[in-house]
């Protein structure tokens, strides 16, 4: 139970996680304390490119390569930890048996349901007022490429899911196909939607810009997010997909395929409703 | 400090006074507590019955009657107060009959007045003693607030939204007009004059 | 026409030139120059003939300047002018202009009473040059009267030079970077200097400060936390005594309108977003994980991620200093100021984006938090037996998590509307700028409860501890912090009572404003019943909490007066609400911090702060709060508006703002004194126990003073009292005492483990 209360285990050692109090359990060994610099770089490299953003710099760049050289740095040192083959559980109800990532994860997606609360009642409230006068999203495209996005989306969790259980059952091939056919989805979503905005600015007779209308604003800077955290989601899979490739997913480490799905299965049902319904069908 | 008879002040002796007794009540207790509780150093300082310990929950303390005693009456409190604010609060966003209205508009950095004869003045606005008047209150660019202190009333001026506050002088005189919501360089140069012409109604 | 000139002398000041190489003086607002008060900007047309469109090097031209329409000519002073150039240097033709000595040209006295002028202008010598014309025209009927509308333009010119290529634009993009990072570097000199102990050696101070640069334990992230929190405490001081100089006056021109708007704006966005939560956090990584029993927070690498994201935001924000101006929008930034040509650029574009990094920061921890408190406790350690402090952590990363990131969407949408034209708040494209109040104060005001929450589990730690008694009604505090977190989030329209919002909503948010008091008031008798009866120390940590159950209750009482719509109607706005939140921030969270700060001193470093310096301090503190804020609310009463640069003679308000300034620089001098108190006790060490207070019962008294590297030496057990040695009247049922039963009991346990761990070696 003590090992419940240590963040997470160096490199080389090894630590059976234990649930429930253990009175007589000895004195832990002494464990290195976590030092590294990532945290720093990537704070100095999204400063450098949010302040670059602002001023229109093109230091942005470099802002983007200090942020993803702290990416790197961060996953060199955590990596090799092994977090899923030595998951922290917690000890006490009201999550007890349960891994901290799995909550951290929860509730990191209580705050994306926050984000897209306040998209999405900023519509409401428009949509509402304007009544009769709004003009849709909708009215400037045909729901063709929605709704294959919708289909195209709501596939991908299906292969996720199967990556999952064939990862659990160690069947490594029909794993590494569920992933890489989920990231060829989520790649062809956001070349759909690219496509879609392409046409209802440039091909528009009266182009439905994000600057242009409340109804455009509204449309492009919601559908904008969600499509911005599918993207995070294919950088992530991509990942998934080359340790899967190196190391493989069995049925002892797969628990970070379980938690990306989690994200995964939630950007997909902000898609599915809210955003799809709201934005494409009235 | 808003004049005589202005909703503001109906309502306000009364918080007033419950302010006092409450504040007094705490300020009390709070001074005895340090006076007749403390250990002065020096003396050997005794230990309660109940000191916590490191490493250890503490006993239980508490008292429930005495919890719901000063739950019960601030809860009561709340709602006198609550219920004294709605006389006022009726009369606040109540429409006089037949107001004289005046159009309001707020701009970087000045306010417009136009009667309802069609004429605009800037800077100044001149009244009745004893006519009821409403002022429908716009903005051409950022958000402004009209306030006239003497009667305790604002309403924000704000660019795409009708917003409106009504009041009637009772005294003559000379009173400032000032922009209450913070709207970029000149805002504090943002005022105006009301004048007030009598005579006033007796009664 | 003398406050003009006083403006246009004030251009002289150089604090007051921008880096971008601008001719306007800060001083002077963008449109023209308004004398009198009033007036429309806008109404004559001014010209400025005779500029060559190439000049010839140190060629003399003679340049004629006239005002265009204006109000009909009453008396004297008809007008005025104030004319800049970048290049060359002006020449008076006669007695109605004068040259100032910043190079500027403008009217004489005699000059007033004409709106035409000749002046004479002297190429420079240099052919490249490109020289920017800026003319600033004020037109008046001559009645000198308050009241009088002034009429003002300006119109600008350019010349250049035979060689001189395009002009680039003045944004220098390149300086924005470049400067953040000696920004950032600065900032992180003053981090680390507050931590420098006495007799270091340079190896010792490297190797200290690439520990701290890389370090994610729980208890370094926390005094990184503390310290920069403080050191932009004292930043924000700085700006609230330019602000209080300012207002000491009526009608001062110590700051420009201009920097006054910029100093509030800081002011505010530095204290509650840099200054209060990271000393709020700061503390809260140190105790929690202790006070749990963990060794480290859930993520410790995202903790200290969570840290460096602060400097980041900082830097971005401040960055505005070199960009021609911070951001002037107020910490509340309302469109459509804040979306406005008028309000400062890029300044408030990065005061918005820094927030945006500083919003992901919070929800990180927020996350990291509520993981760690609800996963990792020690045995024994049930949610009903965790001390309140840590239970006032948990309510309020409940509510970070839930509100901020509103804020961050909020500011996103902010920013997309200045950098592209989007439509969330320009009323031009149909959108509303109330919305984004509904948006900002519901973050808003769960946000005020983050920064006091907190505070409340300080006070009630310290009260009990220094009564050497239990908490009076634990489970009713636990409750009552429940119950304010849930409020929180249905009273954010009493900051739009005056916003034209529906009536209803208005309504209804008066009633659940009022219901805060319930909870709040269990909450303040709960602690006064706790010091009864009590043997009570009256050290500086008591002290403050005491100051804070006076003050905070006073800001509580004024704000039922802010929570009824007729009385909200005079005061929204005014120096009243100053007063209230000021009662409730500083008399409420930062006393409370301070009453932390000697509370835990001793656990964090393992030898105490000096209780007489402390004492100076804790007076001087109450004393300084109470003369600076308590006039605010007569202020309030004559109907003073908040953010205003300058106020009026003559309206009654001289006497308490000059009280308030005086206040200020005792509050000023007394803060300084919890340094020297550091600095004192280090070379003057009185060592701590690990049950430094020898009244704590919460687990990290358990542990030794300073915490060994892995906070303690073996994850103790928390037991329960009434069960290790129980009062007399507690032998026996559950009933009686709710804490029987539930938890370990002694019998149960060998008797090795029952004697308390000691910590250290």
């Amino acid at each position: 139970m003590s090992d419940a209360a240590m963040a997470t285990a160096p490199a080389g050692g090894a630590h059976e996680a234990q649930a429930g109090a253990d009175l007589h359990h000895h004195d832990e060994e002494h464990t290195e304390g976590i030092y590294t610099i990532a945290p720093l770089v990537v704070s100095l490299g999204l400063a450098v490119a949010a302040t670059s953003l602002v001023l229109r710099s093109p230091l942005i760049f470099l802002g983007m390569g200090i942020f993803s050289y702290g990416a790197w740095l961060w996953l060199r040192e955590y990596l090799p930890t092994r977090a899923d083959e030595h998951p922290v559980v917690s000890t006490h109800a009201p999550f007890a048996g349960i891994e901290v990532r799995k909550v951290g994860i929860w509730l990191f997606l209580m705050t994306e349901m926050m984000v897209f609360s306040s998209l999405v009642s900023t519509y409401v409230r428009y949509r509402l007022e304007a009544g009769a006068d709004w003009v849709p999203a909708a009215s400037h495209q045909d729901l063709f490429l929605g709704s294959l996005n919708t289909f195209i989306l709501l596939s991908s969790s299906f292969t996720l899911a199967t990556a999952l259980d064939a990862a659990r059952h160690g069947k490594q091939q029909r794993m590494m196909y569920g992933l890489v056919i989920t990231l060829m989805c989520g790649v062809a979503f956001l070349l759909i939607k690219a496509v879609e905005w392409y046409e209802m600015i440039y091909l528009e007779p009266e182009p439905f810009t994000p600057w242009g209308s409340v109804e455009g604003t509204t449309f492009y800077v919601t559908t904008g997010t969600h499509g911005g955290h599918v993207l995070g989601g294919v950088i992530v899979l991509g990942y998934l997909i080359y340790k899967g490739a190196n190391r493989g997913w069995g049925p002892t480490n797969s628990n970070s395929i379980e938690y990306f799905g989690l994200y995964w299965h939630f950007v997909d049902i902000i898609w599915a409703l809210p955003v799809f319904p709201f934005f494409y069908l009235i | 400090m808003p004049g005589a008879g202005t909703p503001f002040n109906e309502v306000f002796p009364t918080f007033l006074w419950f302010s006092i007794a409450i504040g007094v009540f705490v300020a009390v207790w709070l001074c005895l507590n340090l006076i007749l509780f403390r250990t002065p150093k020096g003396t050997k300082r005794r230990r309660p019955k109940d000191a916590p310990k490191p490493g250890m929950f503490p006993h239980h303390r508490g008292n429930l009657r005495l919890e719901l005693l000063w739950t019960v009456i601030p809860s009561l409190i709340v709602a006198y107060l609550t219920f004294a604010t709605l006389a006022p609060l009726d009369e606040v966003w109540g429409t006089p009959d037949n107001p004289v209205r005046i159009q309001v508009t707020g701009s970087q950095w000045v306010w417009a007045f136009t009667y309802e004869n069609g004429t605009t003045s800037y800077a100044h606005l001149d009244v009745r003693c004893g006519v009821a008047y409403e002022a429908r209150i716009t903005s051409t660019d950022v958000i402004h607030s009209l306030f006239i202190p003497q009667y305790g009333v604002k309403e924000d001026a704000v660019r795409g939204v009708d917003t409106k506050l009504t009041f009637t002088p009772t005294e003559t005189g000379t009173f400032p007009i000032l922009c209450a919501e913070y709207c970029g360089l000149s805002h504090a140069a943002m005022q105006a004059t009301l004048t007030v012409h009598g005579p006033c109604p007796s009664g | 026409m003398a406050v003009c000139l006083l403006l246009v002398l004030g251009a002289v000041a150089p604090a007051s030139l921008s880096l971008s190489g601008g001719i306007s003086s800060p001083t002077l607002p963008a449109e023209g120059c308004t004398c009198h008060g009033g007036g429309k900007p806008g109404a004559v047309t001014p010209h400025l003939d005779g500029v060559p469109s190439q000049y010839e090097p140190s060629k003399v031209y003679q340049l004629n300047i006239s005002i265009e329409g204006g109000p009909p000519i009453g008396g004297v002073n008809a007008g005025g002018f104030n004319l800049a150039a970048t290049g060359g240097a002006f020449l008076s033709l006669n007695e109605t202009t004068q040259v100032f000595p910043s190079g500027e040209i403008g009217h004489t006295t005699a000059g007033n009473n004409q709106r035409a002028w000749v002046v004479q202008w002297t190429a420079p010598a240099e052919t490249d040059k490109v020289v920017d014309f800026r003319l600033l025209t004020n037109a008046v009927d001559g009645s000198a009267s308050p009241d009088a509308p002034d009429q003002w333009n300006r119109a600008t010119a350019q010349s250049m030079g035979p060689d001189a290529s395009a002009p680039t634009t003045s944004t220098e993009l390149i300086d924005g970077p470049t400067a953040f990072v000696l920004l950032a570097m600065a900032m992180l000199a003053i981090v680390v200097y507050a931590l420098i102990p006495k007799g270091w050696s340079k190896e010792d101070f490297y190797q200290t400060i690439w520990a701290y640069l890389t370090t994610t334990d729980h208890k370094r992230v926390g005094m990184l936390y503390i310290a920069t929190g403080f050191a932009f405490f004292f930043l924000g001081g700085i700006m609230a005594l330019l602000i209080r100089v300012q207002l000491a006056f009526p009608e001062n021109d110590f700051l420009s309108p201009s920097q006054y708007n910029q100093a509030f704006t800081m002011h505010g966005t530095t204290m509650i977003f840099l200054a209060a939560m990271p000393i709020i956090f700061g503390f809260a990584n140190f105790v929690v994980p202790l006070q749990i029993g963990a060794r480290d927070l859930a993520f410790p690498r995202i903790n200290a991620l969570g840290y460096w994201l602060l400097p980041a935001g900082a830097s971005i924000i401040y960055l505005g200093l070199f960009t021609g101006g911070t951001g002037d929008v107020g910490w509340t930034g309302y469109p459509p100021y804040s979306e406005s040509p008028t309000s400062q650029s890029p300044g408030t574009q990065l005061w918005v984006m820094g927030q945006v990094l500083l919003g992901i920061s919070s929800t990180l921890t927020g996350v990291n938090f509520i993981a760690t408190i609800m996963t990792l406790r020690a045995p024994g350690v049930t949610l009903l037996r965790v001390p309140l402090f840590t239970w006032s952590i948990l309510i309020t990363v409940f509510l970070l998590l839930l509100a901020i990131p509103v804020l961050t969407i909020a500011l996103v949408m902010l920013l997309l509307d200045r950098l592209i034209g989007t439509a969330f708040f320009d009323p031009s494209k149909g959108g509303d700028p109330v919305l984004w109040q509904h948006l900002f104060w519901y973050f808003g005001h769960p946000e005020v409860y983050i920064v006091i929450i907190p505070a409340f589990g300080v006070v009630s730690e310290v009260t009990a501890t220094m009564a050497r008694r239990p908490i009076f009604g634990y489970r009713s505090m636990v409750y009552a912090l429940v119950g304010l977190g849930a409020l929180s989030y249905i009273v954010w329209g009493h900051h739009m009572f005056t916003s034209g919002a529906n009536p209803l909503f208005r309504f209804l948010v008066m009633f659940t404003t009022m219901l805060v008091a319930v909870p709040t008031g269990i909450k303040i008798f709960n602690w006064l019943a706790t010091l009864t009866g009590g043997a009570l120390v009256l050290n500086t940590a008591l002290l403050f909490s005491v100051g804070f159950i006076a003050t905070f209750t006073m800001g509580g009482i004024s704000g039922m007066f802010l929570a009824s719509i007729p009385i909200d109607l005079h005061f929204h706005d005014t120096y009243f609400v100053v007063a209230h939140f000021h009662y409730v921030l500083f008399g409420g969270t930062i006393f409370a911090f301070l009453s932390a700060v000697y509370y835990w001193y001793p656990k964090i470093t393992g030898h105490f702060l000096n209780e007489r310096i402390g004492l100076v301090h804790f007076l001087g503190t109450f004393v300084g709060f109470n003369v600076t804020f308590y006039p605010m609310h007569e202020l309030g009463l004559l109907g003073m508006p908040r953010r205003t640069a300058f106020y009026v003679a003559g309206r009654g308000l001289e006497f308490d703002n000059l009280l308030a300034t005086v206040g200020a620089f005792i509050l000023a001098v007394s803060s300084a004194l919890l340094a020297v108190n550091i600095v004192y006790s280090r070379r003057n060490r009185v060592q701590a126990k690990d049950d430094a207070w020898e009244s704590g019962w919460s687990l990290e008294w358990v542990t030794s003073s300073p915490p060994p590297e892995h906070s303690f030496l073996k994850i103790p057990t928390l037991l329960v009292q009434s069960e290790v040695e129980p009062l007399p009247e507690e032998q026996g049922s559950p009933e009686a005492n709710p804490a029987i039963g539930s938890g370990l009991t002694a019998a149960a346990l060998p008797k090795r483990s029952r004697r308390r761990t000691k910590g250290s070696p």
